[in-house]
């Protein structure tokens, strides 16, 4: 399995029609169920990150399958204004390494 | 989740369908359709434009993972030049007239780029960063995103999930005026009718089984998720299509399968094989001259098979500053390498293994597609096509696709008043959404994936897949022929549960008639030009006295016809 979803932190943007990682998976393969998200099937997830950087919950994350590795650590993201913090965590969730990027000029001109 | 199947037919016989109107409809919301998408909305406001996409405009296609690196760019130098080194880079076979005039505009295409808010990488005197003659860099995570929101702020219609299997053609068949599909969500039928259409689908993935197994199966390098729709729906249409058999083939980092151009250009790595031998180098002292693309592939995998695999990238010469820079450039575009990188116990790697990915069907790397004139017109008359799904023009990556969205989209304004007006849609037309839906049958019917995993196996054994290092000969292709053949009678039925299931089931349909379609270029092409994107056993060395050529082909009374084109303007029939 790739993608991770934290239950506990999961609302499924019960706000909305759709949750939000839902509505953008470009494959098509998360789905919504009693208030939270699933992975439909995880063979299918690309590893695009879409659903991680997007997740206003901060509740998905990505770690390698057991094939590729025996490490569980997971690799996460949350968007800021015009960057984007990545975070490298344990096991437990406590952070390895953090990247912060910027991700968009917001100027006159795009805004 | 709970299956449908039982009921789905009769609620779907009983939807009504959706029918839509529009002046330029533009199918696929990737790369190019979004450029398209704004090109014309900016140029024509009070044209209606419309985008169906399969997914979700926001983040889909090719740039839904992000990208961080332009790499057709002119950094001080010409169309000509560029020309030049993509003609060379393809052994000859090319489309000089296509290329050139994406050359013209490329450097226009960047600033666009960064006029849509995507941080550049600037030197110390303002100009762009760049890793290669060709290359600059920047932190496109967001590029996607910053499409989309460009898109919505322009006025474009957009209709998500909502993916296309077919075209539709006026009643007397003289030109296309529409599309059908179905909305994944509520299985409501789609037809849309429009005075032009443009296809910017991108090309096919999944055709072969992917270099990773089991669970790791989708991490594929090319998006899993394109299917090859245009290319399939415009060959139902009777489009003329070119160069199948120039697999496009990527040299990327093993497991993870990430672009290794972020490792190479630019940096202070090595690729050496497991015997620390920098190959490439003595392979270029061989042959007095620097490898094409192919060809730094073909020495890989040679290695390998001469028992001095696996090959890698020594990247122990990184300095910490660049180690990083590493880093921040691949979670732009590639985050879970990092997983790697980092690996257990935040110790870093020190060389990361190399080898080839799956073959793709593609037009932005490779030049399999539509055959377009210089306009970005198909063969059908009111069908344009630009970005990965147009065929002829190989290395036009990123901005070469908005390249081509420009210009489809100038010469539809140009000859606004010329376009076949579609009279409305016909009854006749329902038919099409009809056969969308056929193959969901409750009974004793297959499992898109077993289908899947079918064609997989045929194409990876007997067509050149990663494990035959990329060889076929004509009796393999024979069989494979023979063993598509019956699989795509069996697909007139197959398993759908629901919407996602059956837009995987048209997928699956559509890569099986892309595969036959494959397969009969590459039986045409009777020599090894690109060496591992077509490696022909009988046939191992350049022909250039019979094929240099382009070869076409085009559905013909239900058959795949294959031809040979001339390679120069007016491109004859041979």
């Amino acid at each position: 399995m790739t993608v991770r979803i934290d239950l506990t932190l999961c609302n499924g943007c019960t706000d909305r029609l759709e949750s939000i990682c839902e509505e953008i998976c470009p494959g098509d393969l998360l789905y919504r169920k009693d208030g939270k998200v699933f992975l439909r099937e995880p063979s299918d997830c690309w590893d695009c990150f879409a659903c991680v950087k997007e997740c206003p919950s901060k509740a998905l994350s990505i770690e390698l399958p057991f094939q590729i590795s025996e490490s569980r650590q997971r690799l996460t993201a949350c968007m800021k204004e015009n960057s984007i913090l990545w975070r490298l965590v344990d096991q437990e969730g406590k952070d390895l390494a953090k990247y912060l990027l910027k991700n968009r000029v917001i100027s006159k001109n795009n805004k | 989740m709970t299956f449908l199947r039982h009921v789905i037919f009769t609620e779907i016989l009983l939807k009504k369908t959706r029918y839509i109107k529009t002046d330029i409809l533009i199918i696929g919301g990737g790369a190019a359709g979004c450029m398209a998408a704004i090109f014309a909305k900016k140029k024509a406001p009070h044209l209606d434009v419309m985008i169906l996409e399969k997914a979700h405009v926001r983040r889909s296609g090719c740039l839904a993972k992000g990208l961080n690196a332009v790499n057709a760019c002119l950094v001080d130098s010409t169309p000509d030049e560029y020309l030049k080194y993509v003609k060379n880079d393809n052994f000859d076979i090319v489309r000089s007239d296509l290329i050139l005039s994406i050359g013209e505009r490329l450097n226009r295409m960047i600033k666009l780029i960064e006029d849509l808010g995507v941080p550049m990488h600037k030197n110390d005197c303002g100009g762009y960063e760049n890793r290669s003659p060709r290359s600059i860099l920047m932190d496109g995570e967001y590029l996607k995103p910053l499409l989309f929101e460009a898109v919505m702020s322009c006025g474009v219609k957009v209709y998500n999930r909502t993916p296309v299997y077919r075209l539709l053609k006026s009643r007397g068949g003289e030109a296309v005026t529409g599309a059908a599909g179905f909305n994944v969500r509520t299985l409501e039928p789609v037809l849309a009718e429009a005075r032009a259409v443009l296809i910017c689908t991108g090309g096919a993935s999944g055709i072969y089984h992917p270099s990773n197994a089991g669970l790791e199966r989708t991490k594929t390098w090319y998006c899993p998720y394109n299917a090859g729709a245009g290319l399939a729906m415009g060959l139902r249409a009777g489009a003329e299509m070119t160069s199948f058999e120039m697999r496009f083939v990527a040299l990327r980092t093993k497991d993870v399968v990430a672009p290794t151009g972020t490792l190479v250009l630019g940096r202070n790595v090595r690729q050496c094989n497991s015997k620390g031998e920098v190959f490439l180098e003595k392979a270029k002292k061989e042959m007095g001259r620097n490898l094409n693309t192919s060809e730094r592939l073909f020495y890989t995998v040679k290695e390998q098979k001469n028992g001095k695999g696996p090959c890698y990238i020594d990247i122990s010469r990184l300095g910490s500053e660049e180690y990083t820079s590493l880093i921040k450039s691949y979670l732009n575009m590639s985050p879970s390498i990092i997983l790697e990188l980092l690996g257990e116990h935040n110790n870093k790697r020190t060389s990361i293994e190399i080898c080839g990915s799956e073959p793709y069907i593609n037009g932005g790397h490779g030049m399999a597609g539509f055959w377009i004139d210089t306009k970005r017109r198909t063969t059908l008359k009111g069908l344009y096509a630009a970005g990965d799904v147009a065929g002829g023009a190989p290395k036009k990556y990123l901005s070469g696709c908005f390249a081509e969205a420009e210009i489809a989209i100038d010469d539809i304004l140009g000859r606004w008043n010329d376009l076949f007006l579609p009279a409305g849609l016909e009854i006749e037309h329902s038919s099409e959404i009809e056969t969308l839906f056929t193959p969901i049958c409750p009974e004793k019917a297959n499992s898109f994936s077993e289908v899947e995993e079918r064609l997989h196996k045929i194409m990876e054994e007997y067509a050149g897949g990663c494990t035959q290092n990329y060889e076929t000969d004509h009796d393999k292709l024979i069989l494979a022929k023979k063993y598509l053949n019956v699989l795509s009678e069996k697909t007139n039925h197959m398993k759908a549960g629901d919407g996602h299931e059956l837009m995987r089931v048209q997928d699956t349909i559509d890569r099986i008639l892309l595969a036959r379609t494959l397969l009969e270029h590459m039986d045409m092409r009777k020599e090894t030009r690109w060496p591992c994107y077509h490696t022909r056993l009988d046939y191992p060395e350049r022909d250039d006295g019979s094929f240099r050529v382009f070869i076409n082909s085009r559905i013909i009374d239900n058959k795949i016809s294959v031809f040979k084109r001339r390679l120069n303007d007016p491109y004859e029939l041979i």
